[in-house]
């Protein structure tokens, strides 16, 4: 070994340090690696479990019924003093002119659309997005009153996945705001 | 957590006109094994913030989920043990689900069927090539350090038992048993684990910390997880409420089910209820049959679970029966999970495969990318790194603290979303690293490996010619053979 060159020593040392983990592993696998004791796989006839999971509620009384309250960053004291701009906000995604609904109403509907959507497994599959947290809708404009010159605007909280956001409120929210409060408050502008 | 929470009571006093105090929490014992006795379990470290815009003065208490004493001892066993575990573990089995009958209340973390198979060869793959590089480090580095200290007497630190000792956490967390010193070694579990694979001991920390935070009744609090931490912050978060009462001692179990919104109790009606032995760990005896932890109401104010350097994908691809998401509804809307990661950090990675079950039961994972530092392995352990921007993970942990906003978290220079250019570009360095690296090592080996190859040649020779002389049958390894000698009035040796 010593009379080889420095290149040919290196490459020896690279096919053994190959060659090693490769025998080992192999000798562990065969002869001293055994499986859990409540593996599926030695006990075939217990398979019945698979595909059979479903979501449990244990607690009589559970307590994680009520949301939390969005911590989004806004303009204030708070974020003045901080070193760069974090708000995700966006250009308006939708403005909707002659809207006479209660705005906080509409919000919570936004809120409760998107907590049922994403707690669907089969539409959360659907959209690829990151669905944690409350509805990254922001709802601005004029509240409450009705009248030609009322308007809502919608902003997306987040700048990422701004398609699917937008494919999400015309496919799945609108449709509910508009049967909840009437499509006359929701006509684009 | 000194660690830890050193690098966040940097960032918060960097923050404009924030005034801070810390305060270390004294015990009258330490923990067991604690490596100081200020490090009282509950609390160990608290700080008071004042912000001149916030009309209140805000309280953090940092709980510390210690569980080093779990690991085995060090000792010449374990690290032959460890080496023979690393060399191997791209082969070994996968633990994919159980079958004990709590297993129906989670589901293992999948992928999309088209990349599963190749996700799991490419992981074990990856793992093939660390005992590679690991083979190759322990002839070069390895053998360096230890001529050093044993021929040089120099100190130095000592890199493979650091190695050793930090790397056996995940075996351990995968072994049956655990093991203490000694040929043959001998069984060495905690009492309260007996039978039990040692991660159970290692999950009951966890358990118990969540609690203990829980009766705080804290406004919000966050789970902040490491590496196998985040393993083993998961498998708390993530534990079904039948087999809570198993992690517990009689006396914190019956004050949990005490007060007005109690932490544990009967479960509700509808609700299939396990027999004793279903569960892991096994449940008390002095247990009530249908009685529960009330999860939801333990979590009601857990407003996020932050994990960085985390493996839980590679858990995911090979035990993902070790990583299970829960089915059980237990967390609030709007509870976060944020994932941070590193392609120069081999044990993290993006998380995909967490996504499958109802948000109530596990919130999905959002991934931030972070240049966490320049060199490989090395930025597993820098991601609370100062940054001169203010942009960095521990800035955003402060915000998340204080303000209760994510927002700071993957804004700013060093962040990068999955599948960026930056990412792939931090991926490129990675490889880069890693080809450069190998070179390196089997360069420095093939330095260092022939001459003390030469010398252990040499010694065991001369041995061998030793043993010639006091005629004793050695090994003919082809050591050259010793000239009879033919002096006037001695006989020439035979040899046996």
């Amino acid at each position: 070994m010593t009379s080889l060159p420095l290149l040919g020593e290196a490459r020896v040392l690279l096919y053994v340090s190959l060659a090693l983990p490769i025998v080992v592993g192999v000798i562990a696998r065969l002869g001293f690696f055994r499986l859990d004791a409540d593996d599926a796989r030695l006990h075939p006839e217990s398979k019945l479990h698979r595909g059979t999971a479903q979501a449990h509620d244990p607690d009589p009384e559970p307590a994680y019924r009520t949301p939390w309250p969005s911590f989004e960053l806004t303009p204030g004291p708070r974020a003045v003093e901080l070193a760069a701009p974090i708000i995700r906000e966006t250009q308006p995604a939708f403005v909707y002119r002659g809207f006479g609904a209660d705005r906080d109403a509409v919000r919570t509907v936004v809120e409760r659309v998107w907590n049922r959507l994403a707690a669907d497994r089969e539409i959360r599959s659907r959209w690829p997005l990151d669905w944690s947290g409350s509805a990254p809708y922001v709802l601005a404009g004029a509240q409450g009153a009705a009248g030609a010159s009322a308007t809502l605007t919608v902003t997306l909280r987040q700048n990422r996945d701004e398609a699917v956001l937008r494919e999400i409120w015309q496919q799945e929210i609108l449709p509910e705001l508009r049967q909840e409060f009437g499509a006359n408050h929701f006509q684009s502008g | 957590v000194d660690g830890q929470v050193r690098a966040i009571i940097s960032a918060l006093r960097a923050r404009p006109n924030t005034l801070l105090t810390c305060e270390i929490v004294s015990a009258t014992a330490a923990t067991f094994h604690a490596t100081s006795d200020s490090w009282v379990a509950s609390v160990p470290v608290r700080l008071y913030v004042n912000e001149p815009a916030v009309p209140r003065r805000t309280q953090i208490d940092f709980h510390e989920v210690w569980w080093a004493d779990v690991n085995e001892p060090y000792s010449l066993i374990k690290q032959l043990r460890f080496w023979a575990w690393s060399l191997s573990v791209w082969l070994y089995p996968g633990k994919v689900e159980s079958v004990l009958p709590s297993a129906s209340a989670v589901m293992p973390p999948t992928l999309p069927s088209r990349w599963r198979l190749l996700n799991q060869c490419w992981i074990r793959l990856r793992l093939l090539g660390v005992g590679f590089v690991a083979v190759l480090g322990a002839a070069s580095i390895g053998l360096v350090t230890f001529l050093a200290e044993r021929v040089l007497k120099l100190q130095y630190p000592d890199i493979v038992k650091t190695f050793v000792n930090y790397v056996a956490g995940v075996k351990l967390y995968n072994q049956k048993q655990r093991l203490g010193g000694g040929i043959p070694s001998k069984p060495d579990d905690f009492l309260d684990t007996i039978d039990e694979p040692p991660r159970v001991s290692i999950r009951r920390r966890m358990i118990r910390t969540l609690m203990t935070v829980a009766e705080e009744h804290y406004e919000r609090w966050y789970v902040l997880a490491h590496s196998l931490g985040s393993v083993v912050a998961f498998n708390g978060l993530m534990e079904t409420a039948y087999a809570w009462p198993g992690y517990f001692d009689l006396e914190t179990w019956t004050r949990a089910k005490g007060g007005s919104s109690p932490f544990a109790g009967p479960a509700a009606t509808a609700w299939p209820s396990p027999g004793p032995g279903d569960t892991l760990p096994r449940r008390p005896v002095w247990i009530p049959p249908r009685e529960v932890a009330y999860r939801s109401q333990i979590f009601e104010n857990l407003h996020g679970f932050l994990t960085f350097g985390c493996p839980l994908e590679k858990f995911a691809a090979i035990w993902p029966g070790r990583v299970p998401l829960s089915l059980e509804p237990a967390f609030r809307g709007g509870t976060e999970w944020l994932n941070v990661y590193d392609p120069t950090d081999p044990v993290s990675g993006v998380l995909k495969s967490f996504n499958g079950a109802p948000i109530n039961c596990c919130p999905a994972p959002r991934n931030y990318g972070f240049a966490s530092g320049p060199l490989l392995l090395l930025s597993h352990i820098q991601y609370l790194r100062a940054s001169r921007t203010h942009t960095g993970l521990a800035d955003g942990i402060g915000e998340w603290l204080l303000s209760g906003s994510s927002g700071r978290i993957g804004v700013g220079r060093g962040w990068f979303k999955p599948g960026s250019a930056r990412h792939w570009a931090r991926t490129g360095l990675a490889w880069v690293s890693w080809i450069f690296a190998v070179f390196l090592l089997a360069g420095a080996g093939a330095l260092v490996l022939p001459p003390t190859w030469s010398v252990a040649r040499e010694a065991e020779c001369a041995i061998e010619h030793r043993l010639q002389t006091s005629g004793l049958r050695w090994v003919d390894t082809g050591c050259p053979r010793i000239p009879e000698t033919t002096e006037p009035g001695t006989t020439g040796r035979s040899h046996a």
